[in-house]
């Protein structure tokens, strides 16, 4: 597979309004607020759907969060028998639903990224949906309204197109799909290296 | 609404048959279509004992119930050619006959043990609609190829006839037969007593008001109060009303029914006929499992059957999707929590999945 | 009204039977705002909704602040008035029965009476906290001076902010926490911070720290340990814990060294800059990295970074205010700002973190033993009378100072105080020495506990009133920039919990006191009077009423009358609070830590937070997700010092110092100095570090040296708790 960005597909308009999740992974602080805030959402019951981790525990106190990375071709949906793992109009790959999910937990072997999480007693997978009652209407998802360090954000196509005009260095430290992803992605990533590029005010 | 009887014998045929049958139909579906209305055809036959006691009064459901089958095999074909649906119902076919079998079903298919897990709320409102519909079809649908009917002797008993046979013989102001004739009654207060209840969760539970939509949710269960609303008012325009507007009434019932019918194996009721390979799901992880499992390629956990590793591996693999690392395996050969910290790594370039100190807890409740 | 690059207008989500109640979150300093979810059927608080029109925190929070509406309908709740019989239970949850109100007054009047009638007026005292409103913060003051007549009132801020109080009163004449609003921070082009873990403590800084950096800005950080903002700052300054005096002092030296000083600020608006000349001359890089342990480059580049910066804050916390020189350390780090000019101008200036939800408006109306509202002195003559004419009594009755936090504790262990009113604190998990200080709670007479749930410190009442939570009642908070901010009423109170405000003045009515209280009927009567109270003096709120706190998302004290606006940047005249308008650059020796490590105690030991709990726990600790992620206490040591020990990641160790001991499971990190170890003080009973810190006090501010006192770490054969 080769990296692809297929943001030239978007006319400029879609670009300065359409908002995805940005994640800034040398920002993470490692609070947990996402994983709190998670649970806040319309409906998450009580459960969060994301990760936070230790990088390397017994060095550093670097984190980063993992969160599904909303895959425009989602391994979870296409390994799911009973097609209960759908994708909204704005991309997101949604919890599955309820009726219909089966319980073979296909989609937790399948995801690259190890997201899905699975409830034995409800016989139900459950993950991130982003949000989708709040993303729907342009509001951020909570975890990007909560988080205290700006690693994750709720950015238009334009504010993330300026990003990488700063940011990627050709180093593959920018990434938005390969060669760290196992393919392209709804949400996008910055690897740790932000301030690569970055001048000095003085 | 009938949902076991109608799909494992079709499924049966399919496999049996498959070399020599399969060459005479234009495809899959023309194929199941043909059996099923034979099926359906024969059934009738016998019921009416050679056609002389068809109830004309009921043609329009005849009608329904066959676009409804052909609704139902379009669906069922194009999902079942799905890769991962193709896997699951082959194995699951295979092991049908698992001792543990009798009892997932019952828990799944007839007490709903996992959605009394999810909450004793919803899952009183599923045990209201379910079983309401599933009585209402068990009475209806053998009325409607007249597989049974009702006879009334002069000495006030009362005989159910089923395939032509006397079932049993009560008397006619006992309570079997009270029952009988009001089936359809208590199945329509249960539905509509469900159905206000998932409504009213609809409107009140957040989970659900993020990801509803009107035609998905909705319709469904507007549908389902239709049919059992005027369902119950043939019963009060016959007891209070003396049998005014009963035609008029009947047609809209009729028409209620008919078009759920047809909507039925495209909406989210189509769970009904689906829901039975939770079934095999179960067999199939339980089968496997014991079989042997799969040891993390990082950790050593085992964490899930080998034979489900990589028929996940494979099924992607005909989506053009594949996940074989440099480091020298598949993805989903490592464990949920060694696949996280494998990405960390990928992204930190600190070897993440490799240090050996409990992961933070993920799963903390808010 | 200043609105930055974060704030973005977006709409909340609610949802039917539901309405959102704008506020800030209980907890630290930062006050981020919130809006919490209630039903509007049952009244009940049910969620919360991020405040994304906050301009501090534009909706950000904490796990803290967003788990933070889960402690009001919390099951440990106090819901009755409890009465503990049987004195011999102190020290334990046991032996309390319900009461009703009218049994607790009067039980508390006729006990407190007893002892003042017998041993003075002064055999009472007060022990309060500044999590909470300013309206409470101040009844409170006027409670133990006109209802109980006594001096002894202080508050936990001793153990928190009174450094940074005493340091800013020595170089400004002013204690306001900042000197510019956190919507400066991000667009600054240096941040010095110095012993604040902001990862942790104030996450939601963190987004303005980092912009800093991506706007090609400099962080610096001063830390024993590499926390997550040390982590990424360009210089860190990893020092030995204690030392902060020598590091400020050798940046000093090297700003002068350098050129990097501002010669007309210096002489137009400071003195003592050639004491302090003379002073930093010996802290050369050499002599101070002996000191600290820093490593001279890191020295001379952070030095060299400050002092080439247009404009710079330094920010600093409990690390280098919780030590026996703490308000020393303030002055010292606060020198850099004066020597070089950068204060009194937006984007430069000085400011601490803050410990506490009102740490700052807390501190200045009358809970600190010595202090008057409006941060009038007591023993000011003119201020005192002022203060008396409000609250209606005579000059002449006007209690004068007591004593410090700490120092209450040794009235009560000698006996001179016999009774207590503790509220809004939890000491027997915060004070230092803990041993000492339980010992002290368990030798009182009579003790009555104002909490909302029973705390380590209620299990040594007599009494327990049960308070509300924040969100049951309203009132004025001053966050961490000196901004009064309103939070608002969410609920009814729960059972028959009633807010301190109104316990006080029942209770000041029940001691024939009703005359200076009963015209209190709400927090809004509260708020008045103590708006009144405060005129005149240097924290003035007279002209931030409620109005102007909504109309202008909230008002920067001072803020004189009802034209005043408030006063977002302090000092932008270049007039300091001293009397001749001139701050003073302070010449500060250094002190070692009043305890260093010798042979049998080799290690430094220093305490903090984590992010998942607020102080002493009482409150987070309840709270399930925020105990899933951090349910007991570690200690953090570094792997070389782990294999001298022989002990591993996750074993159970024996930590003691000469004061006291503690079992602790290790976590091996390299993020952490060597010689030190660090435990989160945030837990009860054994498990709390404060058995073994030490109660050194600084001679100004009284504040104890949490932060740095000797310790050892025994391995223990099984490696299991004792």
């Amino acid at each position: 597979m080769t990296m692809t960005i297929n943001d030239s597909t978007y006319t400029t308009e879609t670009a300065k309004t359409k908002r995805r999740l940005y994640m800034e992974l040398e920002n993470c602080i490692g609070c947990r607020s996402c994983l709190a805030a998670c649970t806040q959402c319309g409906g998450h019951e009580q459960r969060n759907r994301n990760y936070v981790y230790d990088v390397n525990p017994l060095v550093n106190r670097q984190t980063m969060p993992l969160m599904c990375l909303h895959c425009v071709d989602p391994a979870c949906a296409r390994s799911c028998p009973a097609q209960a793992i759908q994708i909204h109009e704005t991309g997101a790959v949604l919890s599955a639903l309820v009726e219909k999910c089966i319980g073979c937990q296909n989609c937790t072997i399948a995801c690259p990224y190890g997201i899905p999480k699975f409830d034995e007693e409800e016989n139900l997978m459950y993950k991130c949906d982003l949000c989708i009652d709040r993303t729907k209407d342009d509001i951020p998802p909570m975890c990007a309204s909560v988080c205290p360090s700006n690693t994750l954000q709720w950015l238009t196509e334009e504010e993330i197109a300026e990003k990488q005009n700063r940011h990627d260095l050709d180093n593959e430290k920018w990434v938005t799909s390969m060669p760290y992803l196992e393919g392209e992605t709804n949400v996008k990533v910055n690897l740790p290296g932000i301030l690569q590029g970055t001048v000095k005010l003085f | 609404m009938e949902q076991v009887t109608s799909k494992q014998p079709i499924n049966g045929s399919n496999k049996k048959h498959q070399n020599n049958i399969n060459n005479a139909f234009a495809s899959h579906y023309a194929k199941s279509m043909f059996i099923a209305i034979s099926g359906l055809a024969i059934l009738t036959f016998i019921g009416t004992r050679m056609f002389t006691h068809v109830d004309l009064n009921l043609y329009g459901y005849m009608v329904g119930t066959i676009v409804f089958l052909g609704g139902f095999f379009y669906r069922f074909i194009a999902w079942g050619e799905r890769p991962p649906t193709k896997i699951m119902i082959k194995k699951g076919i295979k092991l049908l006959f698992r001792k543990s079998t009798p009892k997932t079903s019952v828990d799944h298919l007839a007490t709903y043990k996992f959605i009394w897990n999810r909450g004793i709320y919803r899952w009183t409102q599923h045990v209201m609609i379910g079983w309401g519909c599933l009585l209402a079809c068990a009475v209806t649908f053998p009325l409607v190829f007249s597989w049974m009917y009702f006879t009334m002797e002069e000495n006030g008993m009362y005989t159910i006839v089923l395939f032509g046979m006397d079932l049993m013989v009560v008397p006619a102001d006992g309570a079997i037969a009270f029952l009988s004739y009001n089936a359809l009654n208590i199945s329509a207060i249960m539905v509509i007593i469900g159905v206000c209840m998932a409504l009213y969760r609809r409107l009140k539970n957040m989970q659900a008001r993020a990801e509803q939509q009107l035609f998905y949710d909705f319709l469904p269960l507007y549908l389902l109060l239709f049919i059992s609303i005027t369902g119950l008012l043939l019963t009060v325009i016959n007891v209070f009303l003396h049998g005014k507007g009963h035609y008029v009434m009947s047609l809209i019932h009729q028409f209620s029914v008919i078009v759920t019918l047809i909507y039925l194996p495209f909406g989210k009721l189509a769970h009904i006929p689906f829901r039975p390979l939770s079934v095999f799901a179960r067999n199939y992880r339980e089968h496997y499992g014991e079989k042997e499992m799969k040891e993390c390629k990082v950790c050593g956990t085992e964490f899930v059957s080998t034979e489900q590793s990589n028929d996940v591996i494979n099924v992607l693999g005909t989506n053009n999707i594949e996940f074989n690392m440099n480091d020298g395996f598949n993805l989903a050969e490592l464990c949920l929590p060694c696949r996280r910290k494998y990405r960390i790594a990928r992204f930190s370039g600190s070897p993440t999945h490799q240090v050996p100190v409990k992961e933070a807890n993920q799963n903390a409740k808010g | 009204m200043q609105r930055d690059k974060f704030f973005r207008e977006i709409e909340n989500v609610t949802h039917p039977n539901e309405k959102l109640v704008k506020t800030h979150c209980s907890y630290c300093g930062m006050q981020c705002g919130m809006n919490l979810r209630v039903n509007t059927i049952t009244n009940k608080i049910i969620g919360v909704e991020p405040r994304y029109d906050w301009p501090v925190t534009v909706g950000k929070m904490c796990p803290k602040g967003v788990t933070a509406y889960q402690q009001t309908n919390h099951d440990d709740r106090i819901l009755r008035p409890l009465i503990r019989d049987d004195a011999s239970l102190k020290g334990t949850k046991e032996g309390f029965r319900e009461a009703s109100w009218d049994e607790a007054y009067d039980l508390i009047a006729k006990r407190f009476g007893e002892l003042q009638s017998q041993y003075g007026k002064d055999s009472l005292s007060v022990f309060s906290g500044v999590s909470m409103t300013n309206e409470k913060c101040y009844l409170t003051g006027k409670f133990a001076r006109v209802a109980l007549g006594t001096r002894y009132i202080d508050y936990n801020g001793r153990f928190c902010m009174s450094s940074a109080a005493g340091g800013f009163l020595r170089s400004f004449g002013v204690d306001r926490g900042s000197t510019l609003p956190w919507t400066d921070v991000h667009e600054t082009d240096c941040l010095f911070i110095a012993g604040s873990n902001t990862a942790e403590c104030h996450p939601t800084s963190m987004f303005r720290v980092w912009a800093v950096q991506e706007r090609g800005g400099y962080l610096i950080v001063a830390d024993p340990r590499e926390t997550p903002v040390a982590r990424r700052a360009d210089v860190h300054l990893d020092l030995r814990p204690g030392t902060d005096l020598a590091l400020a002092n050798g940046i000093v030296h090297l700003l002068i060294k350098n050129g990097h000083i501002d010669e007309a600020f210096i002489n137009k608006h400071t003195n003592g800059f050639d004491e302090t000349k003379d002073l930093v001359k010996d802290f050369t890089p050499e002599h101070t990295s002996m000191i600290t342990g820093v490593a001279v480059e890191k020295i001379e580049r952070a030095a060299e970074i400050y002092g080439k910066a247009p404009n710079a804050i330094v920010m600093f916390a409990r690390g280098i205010e919780q030590q026996h020189k703490g308000v020393d350390n303030v002055s010292a780090y606060t020198n850099m700002a004066l020597v070089t000019g950068k204060i009194g101008r937006p984007k430069a200036g000085v400011a601490t973190f803050t410990g506490q939800g009102n740490g700052q408006g807390g501190r200045e109306h009358g809970q600190k033993s010595d202090l008057l509202p409006g941060y009038r002195k007591i023993y000011d003559k003119e201020g005192a009378a002022y203060v008396s004419k409000v609250w209606g009594i005579d000059p002449e009755d006007m209690p004068q100072a007591g004593v410090s936090a700490y120092e209450m504790f040794e009235l009560m262990q000698e006996k001179t105080i016999r009774g207590l009113y503790l509220l809004c604190s939890n000491p027997a998990v915060s004070a230092p020495n803990l041993n000492f200080v339980r010992e002290a709670l368990k030798n009182l007479d009579f003790m009555v506990c104002g909490d909302f749930y029973l705390s380590e410190s209620a299990e040594y009442a007599d009494v327990i009133l049960p308070s509300v939570t924040w969100s049951e009642d309203e009132g004025t908070v001053t966050n961490l920039e000196g901004r009064i901010i309103k939070i608002n009423k969410a609920q009814e109170p729960i059972g028959e919990s009633k807010p301190d405000w109104q316990m006080q003045v029942e209770l000041a009515e029940r001691l024939g006191k009703g005359k200076h209280f009963s015209h209190l009927k709400t927090a809004k009567d509260v708020a008045e009077e103590f708006r009144l109270a405060s005129k005149g003096g240097n924290a003035d709120y007279y002209g931030a009423t409620w109005d102007k706190i909504d109309e202008q998302d909230g008002v920067f004290w001072p803020c004189k009358d009802a034209e005043d606006k408030g006063t977002p940047h302090m000092f932008l005249d270049k007039k300091f609070y001293h009397p001749d308008g001139k701050a003073k650059i302070c010449a500060l020796p250094y002190r070692p830590p009043a305890e260093e490590p010798c042979e049998d105690y080799p290690l430094r030991l220093t305490t903090g937070r984590v992010v998942y709990h607020y102080l002493s726990g009482n409150q987070t600790r309840r709270i399930q997700f925020l105990n899933d992620m951090c349910p007991e206490p570690y200690v953090e040591v570094h792997p070389v010092t782990a294999a001298k020990y022989n002990i591993e990641h996750d074993e159970n160790i024996l930590l003691f110092t000469r004061r006291g001991k503690a079992n602790y499971k290790v976590k091996i990190t390299e993020a952490i100095r060597e010689d030190t170890v660090f435990v989160p003080y945030h837990f009860g009973h054994d498990e709390s570090i404060n058995l073994l810190t030490i109660a050194a006090l600084d001679p100004m501010s009284r504040m104890p040296e949490f932060k740095a006192c000797a310790a050892q770490i025994e391995k223990l054969k099984s490696g299991k708790v004792l």
